[in-house]
């Protein structure tokens, strides 16, 4: 290793914190050698704190500091400064902000009709591939409505009784949810955000509280949203700056995390004397404050009697997992969805509204299906190639039902003659480079009477190496039970009464066809070549799929497409 | 805004100042709100890039603005605010890193003294300089592709370690820590880039 190679080791360490005194020893004598080195370190370091000042910018940052700093005036100022704290106590918003919230309600309505304008070009002009991009990483998003706590995004929800709400949709003061499992994140009109991980027994007490009677949830709340609670059964938490957890148990013992800034917790009962621990607050409760790496389990109500926990900061959700978010779908005639659209997904945090047209379209290239079935679903009559059936946008023409294992492959699959690997494989267009999150997505329809998680299936390399594994997808981004995954339109499946066991014959078996009555949705999944053990950066030129044979049902595919590298 | 229009000829701004700096000299406390404004934001520029290690920003800018309050009557209104700001600031400063000097294991604690005698000597760059810089690092910030980008959201905005960072980007810790290394040289690389230009268009 170099001397440069060395100092960007030495240095990147420094600058994250992680030099010990060995590493401090090695980088002194190394810029004591070289004053190119120290000119380049202050080089970097400026541009690091140049960085951080940048990142902490915020719109009430500046009115934070004003008024801390307004608070520091020498004596005889204490009347001003005692004046302009109050009006900011009081009226919890300064005047700048309300300002800006008087601007971006006019914004709002522009905003609206700017985009009502271009619903209507959309619908009349031709069609051009787009990409829109968002950042969902960022917890301090403004709420889509700002006067009523939102439902902002949802990954695999699942709440008892009934569907999810809308995304988007506006939650009921005081209705109890119940999120069996998955995660939801609300949006409270403060700007604070709650992110909630089933199971969880749930309220919104207020437009700044949560009430949680059970559960996990991960609390961001920038300024502006201070002193946002979360009540539990034996507690109150009030953010005293950003980011904490709590957890309550099934008994309601109550666990805070504080990730950031610090949390007061108070104890929710009438009766407890305040002790030294537990001095007074303002309105007579008593209360501990946890700060910035504290964590305690408070076990009982009327009592902040603690046990101690291990503080651990992976219990916090900085945001949802990448997963497909939603897709757009042209409806055919019966109001069904017919033909992709776009498919919005999150990778790598940042959300990604991707056309149909930029997504790289697939080819069956393997099929075995050993027994008679329906292998086929789309129009009355098939087209002259069945097996672009897969890679064409509409998601009632598919390659269904191929074979399956209840053991995943590990070692390459077999391709030709009659001893060939049960299931089916693709290859992409163009290979498919594996980024962050979900590469590939695929689509599969499915029923009331089916696994309401989608059929699980068993994704496979092509060519195995060392590191490279199958992976089994069981319960789909987009189930049975999510708003987003849509009704299909009526189609056709093609019974073949023979067994398929190659792409030829399923091209040209005979085949009788029916048309199904019963309603179908439109389920998908995004697949991350990282849960294959793919490299990041390294690219794919297809991949196998298998039944993952765990009831009677087999998995669907009607579309399988690669997603376009993030650039 | 930044500092270089300020000091080279007088603007709406300037005049701004010079009423508010007339109205607190007068007894009206509530106008060096406007004062406070006005610098914030090239004072902790200026300060972000210069303060020992280890020291934050935000209180030595704080000392900066209470302590120009204080010194006030010292100040001769009509002449250049910013410039007397900058010079307290800069004293500030040299407080600070003379009391870290006499902290026995401060070095070794916080790197090598050459590190910070470089910063010394930079501090007597201009003051606008630093805003200059900042607001081409945003420009260049807003050239990165995504993928790039995620690494500056994740270790400057939201701050979550390099083993979560591995995690959510698929590589290891060291692939991350080198990733990192790349983008600070190439916004660095850009703002150079960018200053130079801004120097040439200038001359």
């Amino acid at each position: 290793m170099n001397d440069q190679d060395r100092f960007a080791e030495l240095w990147t360490d420094y600058l994250e914190g992680e030099l010990d005194e060995g590493g401090v020893e090695s980088l002194r004598q190394l810029l004591a050698t070289d004053s190119n080195l120290v000119t380049q370190a202050v080089d970097l370091l400026q541009t690091h704190r140049l960085l951080g000042l940048i990142a902490a910018e915020d719109p009430t940052r500046q009115d934070e500091f004003v008024r801390e700093t307004l608070a520091e005036l020498p004596d005889g100022q204490d009347e001003f400064v005692s004046r302009v704290m109050s009006t900011v106590e009081r009226v919890n918003i300064p005047q700048e902000q309300r300002d800006t919230d008087r601007a971006s309600s006019r914004w709002f309505w522009m905003t609206t009709s700017l985009i009502l304008v271009a619903g209507v070009l959309w619908a009349v002009w031709p069609s051009t591939p787009t990409k829109t991009v968002t950042d969902d990483s960022r917890p301090n998003f403004g709420p889509i409505d700002g006067s009523h706590v939102q439902l902002a995004s949802v990954a695999q929800a699942k709440f008892f009784g009934e569907l999810s709400p809308p995304v988007g949709s506006t939650l009921t003061l005081q209705r109890e949810y119940v999120l069996m499992s998955g995660l939801i994140k609300v949006a409270f009109p403060t700007g604070a955000s709650a992110i909630l991980e089933g199971p969880a027994v749930f309220r919104i007490a207020s437009n700044d509280s949560l009430a949680l009677d059970v559960g996990n949830c991960s609390v961001y709340a920038p300024a502006g949203a201070e002193g946002f609670r979360v009540e539990t059964p034996v507690t109150r938490v009030i953010d005293r700056g950003t980011r904490f957890t709590v957890y309550v148990g099934e008994t309601s013992e109550t666990e805070v995390h504080v990730i950031e800034g610090a949390a007061d917790v108070y104890d929710t009962g009438r009766n407890s004397p305040p002790s030294e621990e537990s001095p007074k607050s303002v309105d007579g409760g008593s209360y501990k404050r946890l700060t910035v790496g504290q964590a305690r389990r408070f076990v009982d109500r009327g009592t902040l009697d603690t046990d101690t926990v291990d503080f651990d900061a992976s219990f916090y959700r900085h945001e949802l997992p990448d997963r497909v978010i939603s897709y757009e779908a042209l409806q055919a005639s019966d109001g069904g969805a017919e033909n992709l659209k776009s498919v919005t997904v999150q990778r790598g945090g940042n959300v990604y509204r991707l056309p149909v047209e930029e997504l790289i379209s697939t080819r069956v290239t393997w099929f075995k299906g050993s027994e008679p079935r329906a292998f086929l679903c789309g129009n009355e009559l098939l087209p002259a190639s069945r097996l672009d059936f897969l890679s064409d946008a509409s998601l009632v023409t598919g390659v269904i039902n191929p074979d399956g294992s209840h053991e995943p492959l590990t070692t390459d699959p077999v391709m030709t003659g009659e001893n060939g690997t049960p299931g089916m494989a693709v290859r992409f267009e163009r290979p498919v480079v594996n980024g962050p999150g979900a590469d590939v997505v695929f689509f599969e329809l499915q029923t009331f009477v089916n696994p309401s998680e989608g059929d699980a299936f068993h994704v496979s390399p092509l060519s195995f190496r060392d590191g490279l594994k199958s992976h089994t997808i069981r319960k789909y981004d987009l189930t049975m039970e999510s708003t987003e995954a849509q009704d299909l339109t009526n189609f056709y499946v093609h019974f073949i009464s023979q067994s398929v066991e190659s792409p030829s014959q399923l091209d040209g078996r005979e085949y009788t066809s029916q048309q199904q009555s019963v309603r179908f949705r439109g389920l998908a999944v995004g697949i991350d070549l990282s849960d294959l053990g793919y490299r990041n950066g390294e690219t794919v030129d297809g991949l196998f799929f298998q039944d993952a044979l765990d009831d009677g049902h087999r998995v669907d595919p009607v579309f399988v497409a690669g997603l376009p590298e993030i650039k | 805004m930044s500092i270089i229009a300020m000091t080279e000829k007088p603007t709406s701004d300037d005049s701004q100042v010079d009423e508010a700096l007339r109205r607190v000299s007068q007894g009206e406390t509530g106008a060096f709100e406007v004062i406070l404004r006005r610098f914030e934001r090239p004072l902790r520029a200026w300060l972000a890039a210069h303060v020992p290690l280890g020291v934050d920003v935000d209180e030595i800018a704080q000392r900066s603005f209470v302590a120009a309050y204080s010194r006030l009557n010292e100040f001769e209104l009509g002449t250049n605010f910013g410039a007397w700001l900058f010079t307290i600031a800069r004293y500030q400063l040299q407080t600070e890193t003379t009391r870290l000097r006499r902290i026995a294991d401060y070095h070794a604690r916080y790197g090598p003294d050459l590190l910070q005698r470089e910063l010394d000597r930079r501090s007597a760059d201009p003051p606008e300089m630093w805003t200059m810089r900042l607001k081409h690092l945003e420009s260049c910030l807003n050239t990165l592709g995504d993928d790039l980008r995620r690494y500056i959201t994740w270790r400057y905005d939201i701050e979550i370690p390099l083993e979560e960072m591995a995690v959510r980007c698929g590589r290891s810790v060291p692939a991350v820590k080198k990733q990192l290394w790349k983008i600070r040289q190439k916004l660095q690389r850009c703002v150079e880039t960018r200053m130079a230009a801004a120097e040439g268009g200038r001359s």
